[in-house]
């Protein structure tokens, strides 16, 4: 039987016994998941047992394929993977992209998962079905890209390798994993469950090809979406790129700066993308299968006279910029490359500098905690520094790596007030006081404050005036964002080729049922959407999730926007549990946020759990 | 609506960011257009002052901000196809109408 768009089956690797066994997974259940983010979670349930410590080896580290992966489609070259967080406890998931997501997909598996632990520190190298296990002492405490080359150098060029730097090793709550010379599965702290598991690094390479069931067809979509993709849909994508957010996130006095208690930075401008297009922008680069090019590379030049080449996007800006006080574009570019080659999540990285230099400003922190480093707002020169401590746990990095939510816990104080994340997971720059619908999101988010697992803000940034805006349910809004999302991380679609699809859902289904022959109307997919939310959900319920956890920090209601004299620009607590009550009502969750059996039978999430 | 003329002009500034600011080397543009506008009567006088924006933000038409961009008065509310009332000194920011980041 020929397997369209799947190969129907996955590896699990048991890293302790060194123990391999290919797993089937059920036909029906593909259909109901569609892949990526849906099959690594379904497998996370799987396979994670309930109440692990996500740093304890029986914590499953996942690899996701999808349909879509190996068609040529544009952006469609990634994968998802899943984990239980160490810096939420609940579902942690999170996406990359580019020659890593075909490997993975040509091994001849839908999915890879990595259970145990290595003795010591180890290259996993998986060559279709042959699996093997190499020390690679060598390699530690090395950064990614040098993992990256040294691993290639070892193995050959056609591996693709994803590697940790030094924070993933070091345990640090939100390391990343990197792959294809700097792309990053950022959030959550994948990079720390690899680190648990002393694998340095996992080599992949392939032969196994899936088939089309409609060429012809996937051949016609896949030169409509090409030319649709260089059109105006992607316009700030493919010219500056994401950080072009920040000249207009700071006009709308909704760009977070000096830890949440400004929505508006002073000395934006040498930062701004406007600028350094034309002072520090050198090119742009391209993902596999991508027309778009999003990704915009920056060079900085040191103090020492050497230069610095890194990638910049908007999040990486807003939180090693403006959220600490730095508008030097050198120090941003040469942070943004320490984080990329240490393994760091850039958000929660500047957003726990944030909290500490708040601390510091407040007395909280001394430095006698500080090991002598002023940590105050716009210290720039103790940035690089401060970031390499805290990937090697040293001094105040120690601390620091633990995250903002276990940092205040820690330092008490009233500190957790100044913490600014959900569930443990730090903020990204979307001020949540004056982006209404976005504040429910981040709320509600199965993964923390996450601005990746819905599009909400669009509704802010809407075409409706605010009193408009101000009427609409955003409830309803938050969960079909939400539900789109999924799905389109479960097909897997880049987020940034969404306003190509004239009708996302019609042309998805049919991208679909063109790849894998299986008949998906539309409604369907959405209904898929929903499904996947419903399972993220039910995980986190599973591992302890509290209906007080769907909230936001305190400043957020305790302080208003310091920016803006418009009242309706702040936000309450009322305010935000009217929506999330509205948000579980759309769900058809209990009014505490719970799952009731009738609509997990609704959605076959029953057949899902029991295959 | 006040009882003044709409074909009364007022002058208003706008602010553009990304690419149209890039085009046209300009972060405000002071135009006179009248009280009550859409967005139309801004892109318009854009287009004949600054060719070049014609295709990258403003349609061949010339007359018509591309899907790609947005308009926001004052940085407070969004402004539709409607029409709507100005006021002198009003600010009119023309951006990237795609908000996501990575």
């Amino acid at each position: 039987m020929s397997n369209f768009g799947y190969h129907n089956k996955a590896l699990h690797i048991n890293l302790s016994n060194e123990h391999t066994e290919e797993v089937d997974i059920d036909n029906k259940v593909l259909e109901l998941i569609i892949g990526g983010t849906g099959l690594a979670t379904y497998l996370l349930h799987k396979y994670c047992p309930p109440g692990t410590n996500p740093l304890e080896p029986s914590n499953p580290l996942i690899f996701a394929s999808s349909p879509l992966v190996g068609t040529r489609l544009t952006t469609s070259s990634k994968f998802a993977i899943a984990t239980k967080s160490p810096l939420t406890g609940l579902i942690g998931d999170s996406l990359s992209s580019s020659y890593m997501a075909l490997a993975l997909k040509k091994t001849g598996y839908d999915a890879i998962i990595i259970t145990g632990k290595r003795q010591s520190t180890t290259l996993l190298t998986i060559e279709n079905s042959s699996v093997k296990f190499i020390d690679a002492k060598h390699l530690s405490s090395k950064t990614t890209s040098q993992t990256e080359s040294q691993v290639k150098n070892l193995v050959g060029n056609q591996f693709s390798v994803c590697s940790i730097g030094v924070a993933g090793e070091n345990l640090v709550r939100f390391a990343s994993i990197a792959n294809d010379g700097g792309r990053q599965a950022g959030r959550t702290g994948v990079g720390a469950v690899m680190g648990s598991k002393n694998l340095k690094a996992i080599a992949i390479h392939g032969t196994n090809k899936t088939s089309i069931y409609d060429k012809s067809s996937i051949n016609r979509i896949r030169e409509n979406l090409h030319k649709k993709s260089l059109g105006p849909a992607t316009e700030k994508y493919r010219t500056l790129g994401t950080i072009s957010n920040l000249s207009v996130f700071n006009r709308l006095n909704v760009l977070p700066s000096y830890n949440f208690q400004q929505t508006k930075f002073a000395n934006i401008e040498p930062i701004t993308a406007e600028t350094t297009e034309m002072t520090h922008k050198s090119g742009s680069a391209h993902c596999a299968n991508c027309t778009i090019g999003c990704e915009k590379i920056f060079t900085s030049r040191t103090e020492s006279g050497s230069t610095i080449k890194s990638r910049l996007e908007y999040e990486t800006a807003y939180a090693l910029g403006p959220l600490i006080g730095i508008s030097n574009p050198d120090i941003l570019i040469e942070s943004s490359n320490i984080c990329d080659q240490l393994g760091l999540d850039t958000i929660s990285t500047g957003a726990t500098i944030a909290w500490a230099m708040e601390s510091y400003e407040k007395g909280v922190l001394t430095q006698t905690d500080t090991d002598g480093l002023e940590l105050y707002f716009g210290n720039e020169k103790i940035l690089p520094n401060l970031i390499q401590m805290i990937a090697e746990q040293k001094g105040i990095g120690r601390l620091l790596s633990e995250g903002s939510k276990r940092s205040s816990e820690q330092i008490g104080k009233s500190s957790d007030t100044w913490a600014m994340h959900v569930k443990g997971l730090e903020m990204p720059g979307y001020d949540p006081r004056k982006l209404k619908t976005m504040a429910l999101a981040l709320a509600v988010s199965t993964r923390g404050a996450c601005h990746n697992r819905s599009s909400a803000y669009e509704s802010d940034f809407s075409l409706l005036s605010n009193t408009e805006n101000n009427k609409l349910d955003k409830g309803v809004i938050t969960k079909k964002s939400e539900d789109y999302s999924a799905v389109m991380d479960s097909l897997i679609w880049c987020k940034f080729v969404r306003k190509v699809f004239d009708d996302f859902y019609e042309e998805s289904s049919e991208v679909y049922s063109s790849i894998t022959g299986k008949e998906c109307s539309p409604k369907q997919l959405e209904e898929s959407g929903e499904r996947i939310n419903n399972l993220k959900k039910l995980f986190n319920i599973r591992e302890g999730w509290q209906t007080s956890d769907d909230t936001l920090p305190s400043r957020v209601f305790d302080s208003p926007n310091p920016n803006d004299s418009d009242e309706t620009h702040n936000l309450t607590r009322e305010e935000l549990n009217t929506m999330i009550s509205s948000y579980y009502h759309a769900r058809g969750w209990t009014q505490k946020g719970t799952i009731t059996k009738t609509k997990i039978q609704s959605l076959s999430l029953d057949y899902v759990l029991q295959k | 609506m006040t009882n003044t003329n709409p074909k009364e002009l007022v002058e208003i500034t706008i602010e553009l960011f990304g690419q149209a600011q890039l085009i046209t080397n300009q972060k405000e543009i002071k135009l006179k257009i009248p009280r009550i506008a859409n967005v139309n009567d801004i892109a318009k006088p854009l287009a004949d002052t600054y060719s070049d924006l014609v295709g990258p933000v403003i349609k061949q038409s010339g007359a018509e901000l591309q899907s790609s961009y947005i308009a926001n008065l004052n940085g407070v509310s969004f402004l539709s196809e409607n029409s709507f009332e100005l006021q002198d000194g009003d600010h009119i920011l023309i951006f990237s109408s795609q908000a996501g980041g990575q």
